[in-house]
């Protein structure tokens, strides 16, 4: 009974994911597909706990529900007043070249022109299709579950995918804290910072919510971190966390943030990936090869690494949330 | 009791698809970002009976994010819907430009 | 039901609906215009292949492959940082052209350009002068 019970509830969440993607990317009015977005971000942590995944379910419920959410709304805010003073426009520039739409277009999108509908609809059935076929033929194998298994004693942890991430397939881990400062290096390339638009608070729920919520959010930040070695959690969920409180303090005073100091900030962001650096070569210089511990000594180089990597995942979020260098840091 | 808890997830499953409606019409803004917010709230004890019917005790660390980071896409929302623009205020300005040109030699 | 609930195991049906999601994702890419809506597209892509990982790993007995899941831990972390920066981008574009579309052709040298390091950063005329000859 509680197995067909299951299967019903996939089935519906699954129509309900298609559905939302489905209306999200048929939106005109971008907000809506903003919203629609954020719901679908929620569906898809629901979708990781059925697939026996709660630690992406907590990175999705940490990204999806808070940081994307966030950022998406900021965005079209960003882009609505970008051209609401182009349209102001000042009598000393040229006339706007995107025209008198422009507003229109700022957060609406309008439907797409009907020549492209057969080609992508056919480009897009046909890739779907392979990818379906492929998925129904593929022999059941077991996977890498017992190899891991078999490897953990050696690990210094007890969590599988704490072991996989940070010793057994360490190399991933580095790259990807690089990707991740590659990313707002980028957007620092953009320039300084814009305001970030914002209207002032109604009335004095928001700053005591904010007050309130933060500290928790950090408390559970730092649960999350020390839970990765033995259960589901680790240094991207608690990065993730710590971000969001981040970016909750950010849109709390988002008039006059507090400039943080040069130095400290980029060594903060730094320090992920130079600590985990540096402690690979140490690694490949005393013998066990380039990003790889002494047994002995797993435990404590993972967590300072994961502490590195927690601390420079929230800053960058928060860095990559505002967008664009801080101010009077450029010379 | 593993079956009611299903039913219970199944039953508040299709009230957040109910719930699109809401989002898919709106008319305003506010009622759409409210919808969503209300599908978190629903999110968090679906996470609870699921936690309970898996018997996997990790999604109670799921639930508690959940409910705790889904105000930041509410706070983003207030911040930009909130109150109109006391006039004057430029809507848009790059930091500190306006105020003091020479600031970025 | 039995035989139902066997057939529809979430080791089938998730990467099926992740396998749709990513064509459906690739369709709006492909035919809507607006940046912020491409960006979205693109990251329900990246969800669609997710989910095909996970659903994988999901499979059979026992207790699901764990550097799947670590992959997909990355990966979600990735297209976070990803879309940050898409966003920033569009959001520079717009504060050129005036539009967050992909504008077809070059981009038009009369266009009015408020784009400081251009600005700056520029050589004055004299300088091109004598670096010309």
């Amino acid at each position: 009974m509680s197995d067909l019970l299951l299967v019903v509830f996939d089935l519906v969440l699954l129509v309900g994911l298609l559905g939302v993607a489905w209306r999200c990317l048929a939106s005109t009015d971008l907000f809506r597909a903003v919203v629609l977005f954020i719901t679908f971000g929620l569906l898809l942590a629901l979708a990781w706990v059925r697939l026996e995944a709660p630690d992406i379910a907590l990175a999705e419920a940490a990204i999806g529900a808070g940081i994307t959410g966030a950022l998406l709304l900021v965005t079209l805010e960003r882009l609505r007043s970008i051209v609401v003073e182009r349209r102001r426009g000042q009598p000393d520039e040229p006339p706007d070249p995107a025209g008198a739409d422009a507003l229109l277009h700022a957060l609406h999108d309008p439907p797409p022109p009907r020549r492209t509908f057969v080609p992508a609809l056919t480009f897009a059935l046909v890739v779907g299709g392979l990818m379906v076929t492929a998925l129904w033929h593929q022999p059941d194998a077991v996977g890498l579950e017992p190899v891991v298994d078999e490897h953990m004693d050696v690990s210094g942890v007890d969590h599988p995918i704490t072991a996989v991430l940070l010793n057994f397939r360490a190399y991933d881990t580095f790259l990807e804290l690089a990707i991740v400062l590659i990313a707002l290096l980028g957007a620092w390339s953009l320039g300084r910072y814009d305001r970030l638009p914002a209207r002032p608070a109604p009335g004095p729920i928001l700053p005591g919510t904010l007050r309130l919520l933060v500290p928790v959010a950090i408390v559970t930040g730092v649960y999350i971190l020390w839970a990765g070695s033995h259960a589901p959690g680790g240094a991207f969920q608690a990065g993730a966390i710590l971000g969001a409180a981040g970016i909750l303090l950010v849109l709390a005073r988002p008039r006059d943030l507090p400039m943080a100091p040069s130095s400290p900030l980029r060594l903060g962001l730094a320090a992920g990936v130079a600590l985990f650096l540096a402690i690979g070569i140490v690694g490949l210089l005393i013998g066990p090869g380039l990003l790889g511990y002494p047994p002995a000594w797993a435990y404590p180089l993972i967590i300072v690494i994961e502490v590195a990597a927690t601390l420079s995942i929230a800053l960058t979020l928060v860095a990559l949330f505002i967008a664009g260098r801080p101010a009077g840091d450029d010379r | 009791m593993t079956t009611f808890y299903l039913v219970a997830a199944i039953f508040l499953l299709a009230t957040i698809l109910l719930g699109l409606i809401r989002v898919l019409r709106g008319p305003g803004s506010g009622d759409r970002m409210l919808a969503a917010q209300l599908f978190g709230t629903t999110g968090v004890t679906i996470l609870l009976l699921l936690s309970m019917t898996l018997e996997t005790p990790a999604l109670v660390d799921v639930a508690l994010v959940f409910a705790l980071l889904a105000v930041v896409a509410a706070v983003a929302f207030v911040r930009q819907h909130g109150l109109p623009e006391p006039s004057g205020t430029p809507i848009h300005q790059r930091h500190g430009q306006k105020k003091d040109p020479d600031d970025d030699r | 039901m039995e035989w139902l609930a066997q057939q529809l195991a979430p080791g089938l049906i998730y990467p099926t609906a992740g396998a749709i999601l990513f064509a459906l994702g690739l369709y709006g890419l492909i035919r809507r215009h607006h940046l912020v809506l491409r960006i979205l597209a693109l990251n329900i892509m990246g969800s669609g292949v997710f989910m095909v990982l996970l659903g994988i790993a999901a499979r059979g007995e026992g207790p699901p492959d764990p550097v799947a899941q670590a992959l997909t831990l990355t990966g979600i972390v990735v297209a976070v940082s990803a879309t940050a920066f898409a966003l920033a981008l569009v959001v520079r574009l717009t504060r050129i052209t005036g539009q967050a579309v992909m504008l077809p052709g070059p981009p038009d040298d009369h266009a009015p350009v408020d784009d400081i390091s251009r600005e700056e950063h520029a050589p004055s005329a004299e300088y091109d002068r004598e670096h010309r000859e």
